[in-house]
C-alpha cells in the first residue's frame, strides 16, 4: 500500500530523517518505536505532509486504484481524501470551529472525492451519534468547538473518533497512548482494533509496548537517528520493553560494524 | 486648496440647496448652526498631521463634489424595507436623509424637524451634552450645521421595550452627473432613556444609489439603571465615505452594549465615545470588520472612566483579504476619582494577504491608583498548525480558511446579547462569507 525508500527529510535545516525505508502492505499492522528524537514524528507527519518539513532524499510511492503514485506530489487535503489520516500525538485546538460541523466537512470532502453522495446534516448526526457510542463517547462531544477545552484523553478519543468516521485506508497513529489512563487506552485501543480490516493498515508510532499490548502489530520496527535499526515480530515490542533502547542500538551498531 | 477652502465649498454648495440652515425662526437654533459652521470652517477637514488622523486620509473626500439636494422622489422603497427590516421592530425609515416612516403611534419619537419647530429646542446645543468628546470636531460641527432630520427618542423610565428600535437609513438617489457627485447625509439621533428602562436599538446604513458621504451622529443618554443594547452595519457602496459619531453618556449603574459591523464603503471612521459617569456604570464594546478589496476601516473608541466601580471591555477583531486596511485606536481615560475600576481592550486582526495593512493603538490614561486594566493586539495569518489540521482531514485549503475566518469572526459576534440585533448582525456576516 505504501513504499517508504531512503527518505531523507529535515525541518528548519536540520536532518531529522537519514535514510528510512518501510513497507506496508493492506491489512498489516506495523509499530514504529524509538526513543525521543529518533525521527518517529516526523515519518507521520511527512506522510500526511505537513509543510514544515522538507524531504531532501528519497520516494514514498501509495497506492491509489491499484497504481503507484508519488505521494510527496500530493497536496495534505488530497493525501487525506485518498484515505491517509493521522492520529496527532498533540491535537489542535480549534477556537470557534464546530466538531460536528467539522467532521461532516470532512467526511463530505471524501465522499465528494469518491463520488458518493453527500449526507446531509440529520442524516450525517445519526451517523456520528452510532460512532460516538462505538468510542464510549458523551453526545455532547460533537457540538464543543474542536478539541477546545478537551481533556487529553478527549482529545485521543477525538481522534480515534475521526478516524471512525473518515475509514482511511492508511492511519498513522502518532503516540495516541500518550496522555491517556489505563480505562481510555482500553476505549481508544479497543476503538482501534475495530477499525482493523484487510483492506486498511495502520501504522502506531509509540515510545512503550503498553499499546502494543493492546493492539497488537504484525511488525514492529525500531527507529534511531533517523533510520530503521531493527525489525521484527511483536516479541521486537517486548525486548525493548525488557533490556530497553539503548541496548538494542548497541547490538545494531556492533552488527553494522561487523558487517563491515 | 486649503481644507478650510474645501469646507467653503460645501458651505455655499448646502446654503444653495437649503437656505434654511442658517436663517431660522428658531434663533438659538440659528445661533448653533452659525456657531457649527465657524468652527468646521476654522478646523477644516482634518489631515494626517492631525494625530486622531494618523493612518486615515481624506483625499476622497476632500475630492468629492458634495450635493445637498433634497429628492424629488418620496416614494418609500418597499422591496428593500421590506427585506431589510421585520414587522416585529419598532421601524425608523430614512429615505435619503429624510425621516419617512416611523411609529407615531407612540409617544417615544419626535421627527427633529419637528423638534427643530420648537422655539425651545436645545436639541443640536452642544453645551448641553453630558460628554466633552467632539468639542472640536470638524464632522461633529458639519452635522450640526447642516443636518436635515433626524429623531429624538425618549424612552420614560421603569419602560422595557420588547421590541427592537430599528433605525434605517436607506439611499437610493442616483446622479447622472460625474461619478465625484457624493449626496451627502447627515442624520442626527437622540436617544434618552430613562431610569430603569430598557430598549434594543439596531443602526442600518444601506446605499442602493449612487456614491454618499455619511456623516451621522447618535447620542445616548443613559439614567440611572437604564440599559441599552446597540448594534450597527453599513452596507454601502465601494466608493462610499462613512463618518460616524456615537456619543454616550452612562449615570450610575446604566449599561451599555454596542456592536459594530464594518464590511463596505472605501473610507470607513467610526468615533465611539463613551462617559461612565456614574457610579457602577459599565459598557461592552464589540467590533467586527470584513474587508476583501481596498477598503479602509478606522475605529476609534473613547471610554472616560469618571467614577468608581465603573467598567468597560471591549473586544475589536478585523479579518483583512485584498489591499483593505483597518486601523483601531482604542483609548481608556481613568479619571483621579474613578478607584477600582475595570478597563480591559483587546484587538486581533487576521490577515489574509500581504497586502494589507492594520495599525492598532491602545492609549491608556490611567490617573487613579487602584484600578484594574489590560490592553493587548494580536496581528497575524491563518495560524498554520489550525490550517493544516483541517486539511489532513480532507477539507480543501480555500474550504479550510473560511472555516476559521468564519469561527475568529462568529467568536466576537458572542458578545451581543441582544437576540433581535445578533441576527441582523448574523446575516450580514454570512452574506459577507457567502459573496466571498
Amino acid at each position: 500500500m505504501i513504499e517508504i525508500k531512503n527518505l531523507h527529510a529535515c525541518v528548519e535545516n536540520r536532518e531529522i530523517l537519514k535514510g528510512l525505508s518501510l513497507t506496508v502492505n493492506a491489512g498489516e499492522v506495523h509499530a514504529i518505536m524509538g526513543p525521543n528524537g529518533s525521527g518517529k514524528s516526523t515519518l507521520s507527519k511527512i506522510v500526511a505532509g505537513h509543510p514544515a518539513y522538507t524531504v531532501t532524499e528519497g520516494t514514498i510511492d501509495y497506492e491509489i486504484n491499484f497504481k503507484n503514485r508519488n505521494l510527496l506530489e500530493l497536496a495534505p487535503d488530497e493525501r487525506a481524501r485518498e484515505g491517509i489520516f493521522l492520529a496527532y500525538q498533540y491535537p489542535v485546538e480549534i477556537p470557534g470551529v464546530n466538531n460536528s460541523i467539522f467532521l461532516r466537512a470532512a467526511f463530505n470532502a471524501i465522499c465528494k472525492h469518491q463520488g458518493v453522495e453527500e449526507m446531509d446534516p440529520l442524516d450525517f448526526d445519526e451517523f456520528l451519534r452510532k460512532k460516538l457510542t462505538f468510542l464510549d463517547m458523551k453526545d455532547s462531544f460533537i457540538n464543543r468547538a474542536v478539541n477546545v477545552d478537551f481533556s487529553g484523553g478527549e482529545k485521543k478519543r477525538n481522534e480515534i473518533l475521526q478516524m471512525a468516521v473518515l475509514s482511511p485506508r492508511l492511519a498513522l497513529l502518532d503516540e495516541t497512548d500518550s496522555g491517556l489512563d489505563v480505562d481510555s487506552l482500553r476505549i481508544v485501543a479497543e476503538g482501534v482494533n475495530k477499525l482493523r480490516s484487510k483492506n486498511n493498515a495502520i501504522v502506531m508510532v509509540t515510545h512503550y509496548q503498553r499499546l502494543l499490548s493492546y493492539i497488537v502489530p504484525d511488525f514492529v520496527h525500531v527507529l534511531h537517528d533517523g533510520k530503521i535499526i531493527r525489525s521484527g515480530s511483536k516479541e521486537l515490542a517486548l525486548e525493548i520493553e525488557e533490556c530497553g533502547y539503548e541496548q538494542i542500538i548497541q547490538q545494531a551498531q556492533s552488527a553494522l560494524n561487523t558487517k563491515v | 486648496m486649503s481644507h478650510s477652502e474645501t469646507l467653503e465649498l460645501w458651505k455655499t454648495s448646502a446654503l444653495v440647496a437649503n437656505p434654511h440652515f442658517t436663517r431660522s425662526s428658531n434663533h438659538s437654533l440659528e445661533l448653533t448652526r452659525n456657531n457649527a459652521w465657524n468652527l468646521a470652517l476654522g478646523s477644516g477637514f482634518p489631515t494626517r498631521q492631525h494625530e486622531d488622523w494618523k493612518y486615515t486620509s481624506l483625499k476622497a473626500l476632500e475630492e468629492c463634489v458634495p450635493n445637498f439636494s433634497r429628492a424629488r422622489d418620496n416614494s418609500i422603497p418597499l422591496d428593500m424595507v421590506d427585506y431589510y427590516t421585520s414587522q416585529a421592530d419598532l421601524n425608523l425609515l430614512f429615505i435619503d436623509g429624510i425621516l419617512r416612516a416611523w411609529p407615531d403611534d407612540l409617544a417615544y419619537f419626535t421627527p427633529l424637524a419637528a423638534e427643530f419647530s420648537l422655539n425651545s429646542s436645545q436639541v443640536l446645543n452642544f453645551e448641553n451634552h453630558t460628554t466633552h468628546a467632539f468639542t472640536d470636531d470638524t464632522f461633529f460641527a458639519l452635522n450640526t450645521a447642516v443636518t436635515q432630520d433626524g429623531c429624538v427618542i425618549e424612552i420614560p423610565k421603569n419602560t422595557t421595550l420588547n421590541q427592537k428600535i430599528h433605525i434605517c437609513h436607506f439611499s437610493t438617489r442616483v446622479s447622472e452627473s460625474s461619478e465625484k457627485n457624493a449626496f451627502v447625509q447627515t442624520p442626527r439621533v437622540v436617544i434618552r432613556v430613562g431610569e430603569n428602562a430598557e430598549i434594543s436599538v439596531m443602526e442600518s446604513f444601506v446605499n442602493v444609489g449612487s456614491r454618499c458621504v455619511q456623516i451621522p451622529i447618535m447620542q445616548v443618554e443613559l439614567a440611572q439603571n437604564a440599559r441599552v443594547r446597540h448594534g450597527r452595519f453599513q452596507e454601502i457602496q465601494p466608493d462610499d465615505i462613512h463618518v460616524s459619531r456615537t456619543l454616550v453618556s452612562l449615570q450610575k449603574n446604566a449599561f451599555f452594549e454596542t456592536f459594530q459591523l464594518d464590511s463596505s464603503g472605501a473610507i470607513t471612521r467610526n468615533d465611539l465615545a463613551i462617559n461612565l459617569i456614574g457610579e457602577g456604570a459599565e459598557c461592552q464594546l464589540s467590533g467586527l470588520s470584513l474587508t476583501t478589496g481596498k477598503e479602509h476601516v478606522d475605529n476609534h473608541s473613547l471610554v472616560e472612566h469618571s467614577s468608581p466601580n465603573t467598567s468597560s471591555s471591549q473586544l475589536y477583531k478585523a479579518i483583512l483579504d485584498g489591499k483593505s486596511r483597518n486601523v483601531f485606536n482604542g483609548r481608556v481615560v481613568v479619571k483621579k476619582s474613578a478607584q477600582k475600576i475595570t478597563a480591559f481592550q483587546l484587538n486581533k486582526n487576521l490577515l489574509l494577504t500581504d497586502d494589507v495593512e492594520v495599525d492598532t493603538k491602545p492609549q491608556l490614561e490611567i490617573h487613579a491608583d487602584d484600578v484594574k486594566c489590560s490592553h493587548g493586539a494580536a496581528i497575524g495569518p491563518i495560524n498554520r498548525e489550525e490550517l493544516f489540521y483541517l486539511e489532513s482531514r480532507g477539507i480543501r485549503p480555500d474550504l479550510a480558511e473560511r472555516m476559521l475566518s468564519q469561527a475568529f469572526a462568529f467568536d466576537v459576534l458572542e458578545k451581543c446579547t441582544d437576540v433581535g440585533i445578533k441576527s441582523n448582525l448574523l446575516r450580514q456576516i454570512e452574506k459577507f462569507f457567502g459573496a466571498k
